[in-house]
């Protein structure tokens, strides 16, 4: 019985949940809990199950100690400089001398200036033709799993369209209906190059809607891959952040003749 | 605070902090910390390290809203995430200050265990978790809530209940299995 099969088991998976929940894993075995909990929809309710039955044993009675005043203005503090170090990463190219700023500006009003350009002839061919739908057939599928547990279930699919008239490269992503998505967290995709096994970063997946819209670089990377990847954060993938993986297969042309 | 009410503000919050809404997580602080910081000082035993503990859980909860999937409760997931943060720290710093239960931890235990206490604190005339606690075998009982409580490891249980390892494992395992069923009946 694979590793991802065992978790669905319901006397192991009550095992996981009870002692996640109490307390008595180990960092390791914690961790290793916590990215299960998010490929396993049943170690999720059971975990959420003993968290909320527990967690009324912490609303009962009076609080027995108040932390000190200046702890929420840390916490405000902490947050601030977060968001302030982000406005400086965006900034940073305001920093640099004067000479330097109008160099900038010069390419800045050129690019602008052609991306207007580009963007009114977009506008008017996509104003002369149509929306078209998503591309009828894809050009690769990737059907992923959890990572490194061998005969997992697929849990979704994630589709590639070749670009067309209009229409740019698209990936999209399609939930399993027996496994739906249980986890809300935004996953960042990545594709494993076939002869170099080199990984590139393709992005983060969008907030609204599962249509993907690829640039060049990121189509050319994921139809040269071998797999695709889903991570939880945009550093490059390993054990700990790694969530879903699938081999990434090219399809024959749509109702092409055999 | 007996309204009980209070736990259902948490979930609308916590979507709100998915969203980045800071005044929403300053009306989480000023409705959960006192009750998060007790959960902390009763595993960590000293203020100043749990106040550092709180600070790291609301940052958290800040940068990590949306590991909240929405399934089960968000109060339920604070305490989780709550416990976690505390239990870290005392592993990281290779020492957990629970040497022994002093007189007001098991103060507090032994009005846990009195029947109908959770009852009469959270006016919850219908919730099970009382009744099925305390309908557990007093080993089992002890060893998960000392776990739950203080943070007490497998190998701190059996030290402080004097019993091998093994034995502390199963009245966990075996004490989980009955409250499990008790709660599904």
């Amino acid at each position: 019985m694979s590793s991802c099969l065992r978790y669905r088991n319901p006397i192991i998976c009550e095992h996981v949940a009870g002692q996640y929940v109490l307390g008595t894993m180990t960092p390791r075995v914690k961790a290793r809990a916590e990215k299960l909990r998010q490929t396993v929809p049943e170690l999720d309710r059971a975990i959420s199950f003993w968290s909320d039955e527990l967690s009324v044993i912490h609303q009962c009675g009076k609080p027995e100690a108040i932390p000190s005043a200046n702890v929420w203005q840390q916490i405000e503090k902490h947050i601030e400089l977060g968001e302030d170090q982000q406005k400086t990463k965006t900034r940073s190219t305001q920093a640099i001398p004067w000479w330097q700023n109008l160099s900038v500006w010069k390419t800045t009003s050129f690019l602008g200036m052609a991306t207007s350009f580009a963007l009114a002839l977009v506008l008017l061919t996509s104003v002369q033709q149509p929306i078209k739908p998503l591309a009828t057939g894809a050009s690769y599928v990737a059907a992923m799993s959890a990572h490194n547990q061998a005969g997992a279930d697929i849990q979704f699919i994630i589709s590639a369209y070749k670009k067309q008239e209009g229409i740019p490269s698209r990936l999209q992503v399609q939930w399993s209906e027996n496994h739906p998505r249980t986890n809300k967290v935004a996953l960042h995709l990545w594709a494993e190059d076939k002869d170099t096994g080199q990984l590139t970063y393709i992005g983060l997946e969008p907030s609204s809607g599962t249509v993907w819209d690829l640039t060049k670089p990121t189509w050319l990377a994921v139809s040269n891959s071998s797999r695709l990847l889903m991570t939880t954060s945009n550093e490059q993938p390993d054990q700990q952040n790694t969530l879903f993986s699938g081999p990434c297969i090219q399809l024959k042309e749509w109702q092409q003749k055999t | 605070m007996s309204d009980i009410n209070w736990t259902e503000k948490v979930n609308p919050l916590i979507y709100r902090i998915q969203r980045q809404d800071k005044y929403a997580l300053n009306t989480l602080y000023e409705l959960v910390h006192c009750r998060l910081f007790s959960i902390i000082l009763r595993i960590v035993k000293n203020h100043q390290e749990s106040e550092d503990i709180l600070q790291e859980v609301f940052i958290k909860v800040w940068g990590q809203a949306n590991k909240y999937s929405g399934t089960g409760s968000a109060w339920g997931w604070l305490c989780v995430l709550t416990r976690n943060t505390a239990l870290d720290r005392i592993r990281s710093l290779g020492t957990h200050p629970q040497i022994s239960l002093s007189d007001d931890d098991k103060l507090y235990l032994g009005q846990l265990f009195n029947e109908h206490s959770l009852t009469q604190e959270c006016s919850l005339t219908t919730h099970s978790l009382d009744k099925c606690i305390n309908s557990l075998k007093s080993q089992a009982r002890n060893s998960i809530l000392m776990s739950f409580i203080y943070g007490y490891s497998h190998a701190e249980l059996a030290n402080e209940l004097s019993v091998p390892l093994g034995t502390a494992k199963a009245w966990i395992r075996r004490g989980l299995k009955e409250l499990k069923q008790c709660l599904a009946a």
